[in-house]
C-alpha cells in the first residue's frame, strides 16, 4: 500500500544505499516496486548488472516522466513503492514527497547534509498545508560509525530533537557489507561471506530499519483508520 | 552503537507476517493527486527547482614549470613569497601568479 520516498537535497547522503537496503527486506514479504528517479540509476544498473531479488521490480523514470504517473502506476501493482530520488533540490523531488506516504530523509549528521535534510523538511511542511494532508517523514542517521558517536552527530541528534522532527532510533552503519551490495549487484543475503565481512551485523541493521519503518506504517495506518471511523 | 540494532532472539520476530498484512492500494491516488503547479510553486519558494546538478568545473592539467636561476635570486623569491603569502604550500605559486598578471596587464 504504502509509497516511500528518500529525499535529501544533497548527494552521497546514503539514499540510494538505504533504499535497496529497504526494498530488499521488505520483498522477502510483499511485491515491492523500486522507482529510481536518481538520472544515475544506481539501483536501475544495480539490477540490471545483476540477479535484482524475487518480489522486487525496479524501474527507472526517464528524464520526462512524470513521477505521480509513474508512482500511481506503480501502486496498482506493488505492496510498497520505494522512490529513489536524486540528490539534488529539484521539483522532481517535490513532487514525489507530495505522493508519497512516507519520506525518509537520509543525513550522515553533517552540517551540510543536516542543512539539506532542513531544506527538505521545510518543504515537506510546506506541501503538508497545501495538500491538507500530513505527509509523515523521519530522518535517518547514515553511514554513521560503529564505534565512535561524533560531535557533529550529537549536535545533530540535539538539533532535530529541539525542533520535533522524528528520527529513526535505527543508524545505518558505514559496512563494506552495504557498500558490496552495489559491487556485487547482489542484496546481503546473497553476499559471500568469504568475499565480505560483516553481513550478519549488516543484516541485523537492514532488519532493524525494515522493522521501523513497518511500525511506523502500521501506526500510520491505525491512525487513518481512527480518523476515518471519528468522521 | 550496534547494541539497538542487535537481534533479540528472545522477541517474537513477526516482521514478515507484518510486510505480508500490507496490501496494495485498492483505487489510485488520482482523486487526492495534487495541483503539479501548485507543488511546484511552493517548491520554487523553498529554492527547488528545475535547475541541472551543478557539474563540477573541468580542471586543466597541470604542468611543471622549471628552471635555473642563481641560488640567491632563488631566495630572495622564496623569501618574498613567504612574506606576502605566508608559510605555505601555495606561496611560491600565488606571487608567480601575482607577477604574470602584473606582466600581462603591462602588455595591454
Amino acid at each position: 500500500m504504502p509509497t516511500i520516498s528518500f529525499i535529501q537535497p544533497k548527494g552521497g547522503a546514503g539514499k540510494s544505499t538505504s533504499a535497496l537496503i529497504l526494498a530488499a527486506e521488505l520483498a522477502k514479504g510483499a511485491q515491492v516496486m523500486v522507482i529510481d528517479a536518481d538520472p544515475n540509476a544506481p539501483i536501475a544498473k544495480w539490477t540490471s548488472r545483476g540477479k535484482g531479488a524475487g518480489n522486487l521490480e525496479i524501474i527507472q523514470a526517464g528524464k520526462d516522466d512524470s513521477i505521480f504517473d509513474l508512482i500511481e502506476d506503480a501502486e496498482r501493482k506493488a505492496v510498497f513503492v520505494i522512490v529513489d530520488t536524486e540528490g539534488v533540490a529539484d521539483l522532481r523531488a517535490a513532487h514525489t514527497m507530495s505522493a508519497s506516504d512516507f519520506v525518509v530523509v537520509p543525513s550522515q549528521g553533517s552540517a551540510l547534509d543536516q542543512d539539506n535534510a532542513a531544506r527538505a523538511i521545510k518543504l515537506i511542511k510546506d506541501q503538508e498545508r497545501h495538500i491538507g494532508r500530513k505527509i509523515p517523514h523521519a530522518v535517518l542517521f547514515t553511514r554513521v560509525n560503529a564505534a565512535i558517536r561524533s560531535r557533529g552527530m550529537a549536535t545533530a541528534e540535539k538539533q532535530l530533537a529541539e525542533h520535533g522532527i522524528d528520527v529513526f532510533d535505527t543508524r545505518i552503519i558505514e559496512r563494506e557489507a552495504f557498500k558490496a551490495m552495489f559491487s556485487f549487484n547482489t542484496t546481503l543475503d546473497h553476499l559471500n561471506p568469504a568475499e565480505v565481512g560483516g553481513i550478519d551485523k549488516a543484516k541485523t541493521n537492514a532488519r532493524a530499519f525494515a522493522r521501523e519503518v513497518i511500525t511506523r506504517l502500521k501506526s500510520l495506518g491505525q491512525a487513518q483508520k481512527q480518523a476515518v471511523g471519528e468522521a | 552503537m550496534d547494541d539497538q540494532n542487535r537481534h533479540d532472539p528472545f522477541g517474537d520476530d513477526d516482521l514478515l507476517e507484518d510486510i505480508a498484512a500490507f496490501e496494495p492500494k485498492k483505487s489510485g491516488r488520482e482523486k487526492t493527486r495534487p495541483q503539479e503547479e501548485e507543488v511546484e510553486k511552493i517548491a520554487q519558494a523553498r529554492g527547488f527547482d528545475n535547475r541541472a546538478p551543478v557539474s563540477k568545473p573541468v580542471k586543466e592539467a597541470l604542468r611543471p614549470l622549471q628552471f635555473r636561476l642563481p641560488a640567491s635570486e632563488v631566495e630572495a623569491f622564496h623569501q618574498r613569497a613567504y612574506e606576502e603569502f605566508g608559510m605555505s604550500h601555495g606561496a611560491k605559486i600565488s606571487l608567480f601568479r601575482k607577477m604574470w598578471k602584473v606582466y600581462l596587464a603591462s602588455l595591454a
